[in-house]
């Protein structure tokens, strides 16, 4: 058993533990569940990083309205604990699966919906301190990776400049990755698959030594905590490649200051120096793609007007600028409009140019 | 004693009594004389006890016969009705507008006659119905009871013979006119109006028998003349089943229902639930027996007369009780006639008047009567004396509510004696809940005023404002709809008492919304709420707990089982130490706290 897992599993035995004490003692049992929501969640100037508060709420086992998550919570613990002696990873869906069983002479189940056993998880996630990657517990693996870097994983050895088409397929858990050997001088991150394609077809992480790496949307756990250990143990700038628009801009919000969601895990998935490389307002002008600006949505509008007022970019001149710029032009230009100019115009000319001229936002 | 002719005025007014319509007339037929008889058998009670020491209770029979069966005739095409075929002995007759139709022609068993210019012919087929042609279209007919007798007797003293004449044959005659005590008949208008109706639609004179324990039976066909005098046709003296009572049979024309709120039954049912010393026995058309027994053991007090208070006279009043009082000079009038004048007031007032305190009380004019009531109504007097007013009793309501509806709660409320423009009243209030009692919806309301059911006109009804206006949510109850009333398995019942109940017509079915009134109905009500909201918190706090403590018993098993799983505990040890600390009644209970998460 991995030295990780038996770290984990005592911390988990001392959890179980301080709920015997209380039975022991007569209490009513309970667990100390740091609180959620977006009243315990702030912004860290120091730091840099969105960040999960101090706020606790006691979770009862003889209360009515908890009873059902406490016991959900605990049977969350004793499945990664089997988990952790066996070495053996499940999906959240399988985790759903083992949870699941009928409580005797009823017919309620400890867990109805995922949902609910992928809340217990957080909540062991909270109580632990452990992501629950570490906890044996996979999401679906999402993203693409390819570029001037060797690596080991499960004891494969795996060169990422040899990965044809597909790329490396970035799995759920990135922490046991080993690094063996590191050519690139950094990392393009972008929103898009379709994105992606295009420069591992022009071979773009050849020419520029650098490594690629998309999903689809939202940076998965598995890649933001893969482009974290970069940034760490490398030193290698992350640059940012997302469409203009409000959901873009988000994008590179949570790798780089982390999110709401996950506040607690912040210190280990935020990626403080990430920079944002476009697309910019200036891009447009200078590229000629006023025609391909798409209007905006009122959902758009309102999703700008929340970003501009985040903490994190109020002080920020040149955000402000992007925002006040975007919401002028009340529209949209999508990444995959730079073909109008040319079909390798943004790996031969676009990319290039703006990583010489260090054209990128902080 | 006073007659006035009405007879003829009210023959065109039948909406006034409330015989306006032929359901309505029936439950009126019904309601007057059951009302006369409680109000004579309970006076006889008293008087009983009086001498026995021995309690005396009313048992009232009332019968619905069928007594003529008709057919009408609907016309192809048509859906009014054009005339009624009545049989009469083994014959046919043809009726048109109560009246008898002569065949115009007849050959065989085919009669034709000529109802308006239309040709009708029927033939008779035996025992069958017959076959109808309507200008040579056969017609439909359908059956229908066209008349009802309708019997009632009671246990009471019976009527000394030479009284019943004017008792059933004369309107406003009777005793209770000019008198204010707490009784069910209030006008003397009742029961000769009963008689007046069935003449009008039947012609069949009213049969009355009455026999006092003295006396012997009589039995009196009796008819109301236009003048307003009774005319007796027929008079023999018979045989009759009870020592001493009276009964009285009228045919009517009317419509019987045999359930809901307007029904006989229902009628007798919620007469029963506030007359619980009253048996009644009640035999419907189709000749099936209903037995509403009695649950209480003694009668509720005697009503006491009392005499008016000057703050409730009116003009009329006063002038005719100064033309018919006995007492010789003014001052003792105002002394020994109205309630609650002094002889100093009755001085004052009159030395302010400037009425010689010995003129007769027959010779003020009609401005000395006018001046005398203001002064009256201005003087300082004290307020009425209460204890001419019998109320059920809380514990008699209770005992009744509770067999009639079986519910698993009763609440029960008799407030004190209130006044409202110089009357006494009072008011009872009942609430019960669940048990027996389904949920229909909006909750029953079952309304009475001087023990009598009040059926008709619940919106206008200072009643049902009073329901409305209190906050049922307060009180525990869930579904409250948006007019105020209740929805659930609950039944409300409230019942005034006076001596002269503010009826809003002469019809008797809603109650005047004076504000003196509806306060006091609310306070009755919001007592009964107060208790009920005891019980049903009581109740939902019980099945809370239970839900809870089975909820937690669920989940000990399934704690301990992963608890277990993590801590290498048995599950047995953890499971004995969870069920120490819910035996402790270490719970928690603020269900609320974190619950949003």
């Amino acid at each position: 058993m991995p030295k990780n897992n038996k770290e984990i599993i005592k911390k988990i035995e001392l959890l179980g533990k301080q709920i015997l004490k209380e039975i022991k003692s007569g209490e009513n049992p309970f667990l100390d569940i740091p609180i959620r929501s977006l009243s315990n969640v702030y912004y860290n100037p120091k730091t840099k990083m969105i960040e999960l508060g101090l706020s606790k709420s006691k979770r009862y086992f003889f209360n009515v309205a908890h009873i059902r998550k406490f016991v959900q919570t605990i049977e969350a613990a004793a499945t990664v604990t089997e988990l952790l002696k066996v070495d053996k990873h499940l999906s959240l869906r399988q985790v759903f699966y083992a949870m699941r069983r009928t409580i005797k002479g009823t017919n309620i189940d400890v867990v109805d919906e995922q949902t609910e056993s992928n809340q217990a998880i957080e909540d062991l996630e909270l109580l632990t301190g452990f992501a629950r990657e570490e906890l044996h517990i996979n999401a679906k693996k999402s993203g693409a990776a390819a570029g001037k870097i060797v690596i080991k994983d499960r004891g494969d050895i795996i060169d990422l400049s040899k990965m044809g088409s597909g790329g490396w397929a970035i799995p759920s858990n990135t922490e046991d990755v080993e690094f063996k050997k590191v050519d690139a001088k950094f990392v393009l991150y972008m929103e898009k698959d379709a994105m992606w394609e295009r420069l591992n077809e022009d071979k773009f992480w050849e020419k520029n030594n650098c490594v690629i790496i998309a999903s689809q949307g939202q940076a998965t756990r598995g890649i933001r905590r893969l482009l974290r250990r970069l940034s760490d143990e490398y030193k290698l700038p992350i640059l940012v490649l997302t469409d203009f628009d409000p959901w873009g801009f988000y994008i590179f919000s949570v790798l780089k200051y982390g999110s709401i969601a996950l506040a607690n895990f912040s210190n280990k998935l935020a990626i403080t120096n990430a920079k944002f490389l476009g697309m910019r307002a200036e891009d447009i002008k200078k590229y000629g793609l006023e025609r391909q600006i798409i209007k905006f949505k009122d959902v758009d509008k309102k999703r700008l007007e929340q970003i501009k007022n985040y903490e994190w970019f109020k002080e920020n001149k040149e955000w402000q600028k992007q925002f006040k710029r975007m919401k002028d032009m009340k529209g949209k230009v999508e990444l995959d409009a730079l073909v109008t100019r040319g079909i390798s115009f943004v790996s031969e000319k676009y990319l290039p140019e703006k990583i010489k001229n260090k054209d990128w936002i902080e | 004693m006073k007659a006035v002719s009405v007879a003829e005025f009210f023959k065109k007014n039948k909406h006034l009594l409330g015989f306006d319509s032929p359901i309505k007339a029936m439950l009126m037929v019904v309601k007057e004389a059951v009302d006369n008889s409680l109000d004579a058998t309970e006076e006889y009670g008293h008087n009983y006890y009086k001498k026995n020491k021995k309690w005396y209770f009313p048992e009232i029979y009332v019968d619905i016969k069928k007594e003529e069966y008709g057919l009408v005739i609907i016309p192809k095409g048509d859906d009014r009705p054009l005339a009624d075929i009545i049989k009469t002995g083994k014959k046919w007759e043809l009726m048109h507008f109560g009246k008898k139709l002569r065949a115009s022609k007849v050959d065989g068993n085919r009669k034709t006659y000529n109802v308006d210019g239309t040709k009708v012919e029927v033939i008779e087929e035996g025992l069958k119905k017959p076959k109808v042609y309507v200008e040579n279209e056969r017609a439909d007919i359908k059956e229908r009871t066209l008349k009802y007798r309708v019997t009632i007797r009671d246990n009471g003293p019976g009527i000394i013979e030479k009284n019943i004449p004017n008792v059933f044959g004369k309107l406003l005659y009777g005793s209770k006119f000019h008198r204010l005590r707490q009784s069910r008949g209030q006008q003397g208008i009742g029961i000769s109006s009963v008689v007046l109706y069935a003449q009008q639609t039947t012609g069949i004179p009213a049969k009355i028998i009455s026999k006092t324990e003295k006396g012997k039976a009589v039995q009196m066909e009796i008819t109301i003349a236009d003048n307003n005098e009774p005319i007796v046709q027929n008079k023999e003296y018979v045989n009759f089943s009870l020592e001493h009572g009276t009964e009285i049979s009228v045919v009517i024309e009317a419509d019987y229902i045999s359930s809901g709120e307007k029904s006989v039954y229902e009628f007798l049912r919620r007469t029963s639930i506030v007359n619980p010393h009253a048996t009644i026995i009640f035999s419907d058309p189709n000749k099936k027996k209903y037995v509403f027994k009695r649950t209480a053991t003694f009668l509720p007090p005697e009503p006491k007369e009392i005499k008016p208070h000057p703050y409730g006279l009116e003009f009329g009043k006063l002038k005719d009780m100064l033309l018919v009082t006995s007492s010789r000079n003014i001052r003792s009038f105002l002394m020994n006639d109205l309630s609650r004048v002094s002889g100093a007031i009755a001085d004052s007032i009159l030395s302010k008047l400037d009425i010689d305190p010995s003129t007769k009380p027959k010779e003020l004019t009609r401005r000395e009567i006018e001046k005398l009531l203001r002064a009256l109504q201005k003087a300082p007097l004290k307020r009425p004396p209460t204890d001419c007013l019998s109320p059920i009793g809380k514990d008699a309501l209770k005992k009744s509510i509770t067999e009639d509806t079986k519910a698993e709660f009763v609440a029960v409320v008799s407030r004190k004696p209130a006044v409202y423009k110089g009357i006494p009243f009072l008011v009872e209030a009942a609430i019960a809940y669940g048990g027996e009692i389904k949920n229909t919806g909006t909750a029953q309301r079952l309304r009475y005023a001087n023990k009598i059911p009040l059926v008709y006109d619940a919106a206008g009804c200072a009643i049902t404002k009073a329901i409305q206006e209190t906050s049922w949510k307060q009180y525990k109850v869930e579904n409250v709809a948006s007019n105020g009333l209740p929805s659930g398995p609950y039944i409300i019942i409230v019942h005034i008492a006076s001596v002269w109940v503010p009826y809003t017509s002469e019809g008797k079915s809603a109650i005047a919304g004076y504000p003196a009134i509806i306060k006091e109905m609310k306070l009755a009500l919001q007592e009964c709420g107060r208790k009920l909201k005891g019980y049903l918190s009581a109740k939902y706090r019980e099945k809370r707990s239970a839900q809870r403590r089975s909820l937690f018993e669920i989940y000990v098993p399934e704690l301990a089982y992963s608890l277990s799983k993590i801590t290498d505990v048995k599950e047995k040890e953890i499971i004995d130490g969870l069920k120490k600390v819910l035996n402790k009644g270490k719970t928690d209970s603020e269900v609320d706290k974190d619950a949003k998460e």
